[in-house]
């Protein structure tokens, strides 16, 4: 099992470069592309997972080792999310093998969940939003679910990071 | 005396889905024949469990509520 202990890995998070496509790009129009692929992590959910995890520490529900992190993922913001917490995975199980061994290597803990468990809920990662709330709600000192899919602070990281890397 | 063996799972001040989740997981682990008893007190659980059970082929052989709480007598059939 491989632990991120690296801290500095946070400070690595954004400040992607901008690249010039100048392929697609004319007088008119300019085109650049991104390259979330940069981050430590590999992908643009490494920003999701910060400021999340950011924002939950800064409102004190979230405790360095303390807090358990559980979070309902199709994938990569469960890599993202391995960073100095004890980390808990709830992923769809048709969600590929490699993705959930790295997140494993990651020293994270894996919940698959089935479209056959509380059809009631929905399908694929709503199962896993379901199940990840569910755990976290019954025992609210120890899990946090930052849950992506409801969080403002998803969304603050690219209005506060994201796009002041672009116009600035 | 009864031939199958009988485990039991308390997923009492649990919700919806992970008292079903939890049965998910103590069946995978469990023999064919085997018998599993689950406790628990979430109101949706009498429907999820019982339909978990149904369809993914194993059998409900008996279910109870005592107050608040429901008990399932499980199967595990394949």
């Amino acid at each position: 099992m491989t632990t991120v202990t690296d801290t500095d890995v946070l400070s690595r998070v954004g400040n992607t470069s901008l690249v010039k496509l100048d392929s697609l790009s004319h007088d008119d129009t300019k085109y650049f592309a991104k390259l979330e692929g940069n981050n430590p992590f590999g992908s643009v959910k490494d920003r999701a997972a910060y400021w999340m995890i950011k924002d939950g520490e800064e409102r004190g529900i979230l405790k360095k080792g303390k807090s358990i992190i559980i979070e309902p993922t199709s994938g990569n913001t469960g890599i993202a999310n391995v960073l100095g917490y004890k980390v808990e995975i709830v992923i769809p199980e048709k969600v590929s093998n490699e993705t959930k061994e790295i997140i494993r290597n990651l020293g994270a803990k894996v919940f698959e969940t089935s479209d056959d468990l509380c059809p009631k809920v929905g399908a694929g990662t709503d199962q896993s939003i379901a199940l990840a709330t569910s755990i976290a709600s019954s025992r609210p000192d120890t899990y946090y679910s930052p849950n992506q899919y409801a969080n403002e602070a998803n969304f603050r990281g690219h209005y506060d990071g994201t796009g002041p890397e672009i116009w600035k | 005396m009864s031939e199958s063996t009988e485990k039991k799972l308390d997923v009492t001040g649990l919700f919806c889905p992970e008292p079903v989740f939890r049965t998910k997981i103590e069946i995978e682990r469990m023999q064919v024949g085997e018998i599993l008893i689950v406790s628990a007190d979430d109101p949706a659980a009498e429907d999820d469990i019982s339909r978990w059970v149904t369809r993914t082929g194993h059998e409900l052989v008996n279910m109870s509520k005592d107050g608040s709480v429901i008990t399932f007598q499980i199967k595990k059939v394949k």
